[in-house]
């Protein structure tokens, strides 16, 4: 499987280089070369890395690959960290390139579709497959669970994915300007251009709570 | 604007009369006093200077505007008292986005950061040794190209000199060896016995991706006398894909739509991708699978494993995440809780051999689901009178359990080789092909025996036309009782059988 590409080395966040924490004394013995550690930031940052890539796929196959991708790729390019980063957001910063690099192939594949002329083509249902089995469901909560996995998908893919990492993974502006590599006022624009849409789209489901 | 002032331009007499007036039309006096009450009956009540309304509302919007966005920052960066409807929609927006299952990706970051180890770290090299590898590599493949293309004019020549290969000649092509190793042009050289081509390659479609290296296996494992039949059948089920990826004419039933296409996949992916339109109708095959299969599950057994086996083997072939994370998806679902089993001709073992290649091919798959294919596919001995596609799947799964050696398996070989095709018998390409796996895996007198007679029983079958070669389904069991697909049931299941050289390096362990 395809890795992403070298990552940049992460100095953006300051830390006192003296003392490690857990995850940074995890990421010095990764350093060496020990895969078991890795094993060890998998258990601690499977979940939530394996639920960035699900809010943005809605597909588990494929947010579980993707956050595998994530472990191997700090192993891959270990020699690259310096523990000035901090861990987390070095880890959403590989699952950021990663999810870019998914998305240009999802195009490629989009196009090679084209070319072959073939309709059935369902790349972009199966992405939105919980969304559409959930529209079929007669139960009430799945109708609402689907309507609003929609209007997360309807949003461009730059505010979903500021939104995701503010709201679901409780990042602040300056980790997600650093995870995403933008500036803070875009990640404060987008959160906001983010929020109205939301706001407009389930405002009912809001005031009936 | 005053009355007095005003002078239109209308063509029209009675819209002049009544805005201007005019002397000319009958009643124009009337019409002008009609014009004058309307215009002052009209007009505002007083002066209306919207200035204020409108820089009001303009403020009005910009201080929404910021106390959204402070409503925005205290809510989510923390910085103030959040708001409660902005609080309500984040918990929402929680709630609907939980993952649907639990996670532990401990197992395959394991294999894969083992896998890793094995590859060269690139990835750590500055740009310029970066540089000089891809150089190295341009022009390694480069020579390799013109390499390959002076073996493969050879190995025609040599080809049509031989018109006869013996099938149970052993060493047919010259240079065999102990284990797979390094050759040129193409890459590897084979070995004589095929247990030892695994070796340390972990490509198990090593043998497939390459013209030349199916061409050489075909010589070193005898199966030269069915190499055109096989090349018949390749191009007529590609000529048979229907636009919407489906090979051959459909049955309506789901279950057998979706057993007949795995195994015409993975005929036609047992001939590598080829070229871009072999690629295309593999593509175009697999996305049948996906959509049908994702339309409405497969109930039956078979067809669940086939499916699951066709996309691992496309996903595999192709290195296509997107197929990749569909086969993981049909393999997941073979994990239902529902017996495996055997089954007549052990075609139960096809989710066998489907999570055994997943396995091995680093693809998600759960290990609780290999371990159970094993206990139900693979342990259960057949009974005394089981076919031969049973005794073949025992020995197959024994073999790829590290259960060679075992005097069970050499008793079931033994068994096998009472039951190999005879001549005048019903050709079983369905029932044969865990038998033909198990005689490959075996190979030496096992494999000559049982491939010469099957090749000798299958070849002559196949009818031509128009330089495609096909299977009728009234001389395959099973096949001629199937509504519609039997032709491409037979014909691919055929190919299977007379692909075996070459399909998968040896599994066996």
């Amino acid at each position: 499987m395809p890795l992403a590409l070298p990552l940049p080395p992460m100095t953006d966040v300051p830390a006192p280089a003296t003392i490690l924490d857990a995850d940074q004394q995890v990421m010095a013995r990764i350093r060496e070369g020990d895969q078991e550690a890795v094993v060890t930031l998998v258990e601690r940052y499977q979940h939530e890395l394996t639920g960035f890539f699900y809010h943005l796929s809605w597909d588990q196959l494929i947010a579980e690959e993707l956050a595998q991708d994530v472990f191997v790729n700090v192993y891959r390019s270990r020699e690259r960290y310096q523990a000035t980063a901090k861990v987390r957001t070095y880890l959403y910063r590989i699952a950021h390139n990663l999810w870019i690099d998914h998305l240009r192939r999802q195009k490629r594949h989009v196009s090679i579709d084209a070319e072959l002329g073939d309709e059935s083509l369902r790349l972009v249902d199966v992405l939105q497959a919980p969304g559409g089995e959930a529209r079929d469901h007669e139960d009430r909560d799945e109708l609402i669970r689907a309507r609003i996995q929609e209007a997360l998908a309807d949003l461009p893919e730059g505010q979903r994915e500021v939104f995701i990492l503010a709201n679901n993974h409780g990042m602040k502006y300056q980790d997600i300007s650093v995870t995403l590599g933008i500036p803070e006022g875009t990640v404060k624009s987008r959160m906001h251009n983010a929020v109205r849409s939301l706001r407009d789209a389930l405002g009912d489901l809001v005031e009936e709570q | 604007m005053s009355s007095g002032t005003r002078r239109t331009n209308s063509s029209d007499p009675l819209l002049r009369a009544v805005q201007d007036g005019d002397p000319a039309c009958p009643d124009g006096r009337a019409l002008a006093s009609l014009g004058r009450l309307m215009r002052q009956h009209a007009a505002l009540p007083a002066s209306h200077d919207l200035t204020a309304g409108v820089r009001a509302r303009l403020n009005n919007d910009t201080q929404r505007h910021v106390d959204l966005e402070d409503a925005i920052e205290a809510t989510w960066n923390g910085a103030g008292l959040p708001d409660a409807d902005l609080t309500r929609l984040a918990g929402l927006v929680r709630m609907a986005t939980e993952l649907p299952g639990p996670v532990d990706l401990r197992g395959a970051v394991r294999r894969k950061l083992q896998a890793s180890a094995r590859t060269p770290e690139i990835i750590a090299l500055d740009a310029t040794s970066r540089w000089r590898i891809w150089s190295f590599v341009v022009a390694g493949h480069v020579a390799a190209a013109l390499l390959m293309v002076a073996f493969h004019q050879s190995s025609l020549q040599r080809a049509a000199e031989s018109s006869v290969v013996a099938v149970a000649g052993s060493g047919a092509s010259a240079g065999p060896t102990d284990s797979l190793q390094p050759g040129p042009g193409h890459g590897v050289v084979l070995p004589a016995q095929w247990s030892a081509a695994r070796g340390g390659a972990a490509d198990l479609l090593l043998l497939r991706r390459f013209p030349e290296l199916r061409e050489e296996a075909r010589q070193q494992y005898s199966l030269m006398p069915s190499r055109e039949v096989v090349g018949g059948g390749l191009a007529w089920l590609l000529a048979g894909q229907a636009a919407d990826g489906f090979f051959g004419p459909r049955s309506d039933d789901l279950d057998l739509d979706l057993a007949t296409q795995g195994l015409a996949m993975l005929a036609v992916q047992g001939e590598g991708l080829g070229d871009g339109d072999r690629l295309a109708a593999v593509r175009r095959g697999a996305e049948w699978l996906v959509t049908a299969r994702s339309a409405t599950a497969p109930q039956a057994a078979m067809s669940r494993a086939l499916t699951a086996l066709a996309l691992t083997d496309a996903a595999l072939l192709t290195g296509d995440r997107y197929l990749r994370a569909h086969a993981e998806r049909a393999l997941a679902e073979l994990d239902d809780g529902q017996e495996l089993s055997p089954g007549a001709s052990g075609l139960g073992g096809f989710a066998l051999l489907a999570t055994e290649l997943a396995n091995a091919g680093d693809l998600t798959v759960s290990t609780r689901l290999v371990e159970r294919a094993r206990r139900d596919l693979g342990r259960p001995l057949p009974a005394v009178d089981a076919d031969a596609g049973r005794i073949g799947l025992a020995i197959f799964a024994r073999q790829m359990t590290g259960l060679r050696g075992q005097d069970s398996t050499r008793s079931q070989l033994a068994s096998l080789r009472l039951l190999v095709p005879v001549a005048g018998g019903i050709a079983d390409p369905l029932g044969w092909f865990f038998a033909t796996c198990a005689a490959r895996e075996a190979g030496g007198d096992d494999w000559t025996a049982w491939n010469t007679a099957m090749q000798v029983r299958l070849v002559p079958l196949f009818q031509w036309e128009a330089g495609r070669a096909h299977l009728p389904a009234a001389a395959a069991r099973h096949a001629g009782s199937l509504p519609m697909v039997g032709d491409t049931v037979a014909t691919a299941t055929a190919l299977l059988n007379l692909q075996a050289g070459y399909r998968f390096l040896p599994l066996a362990r």
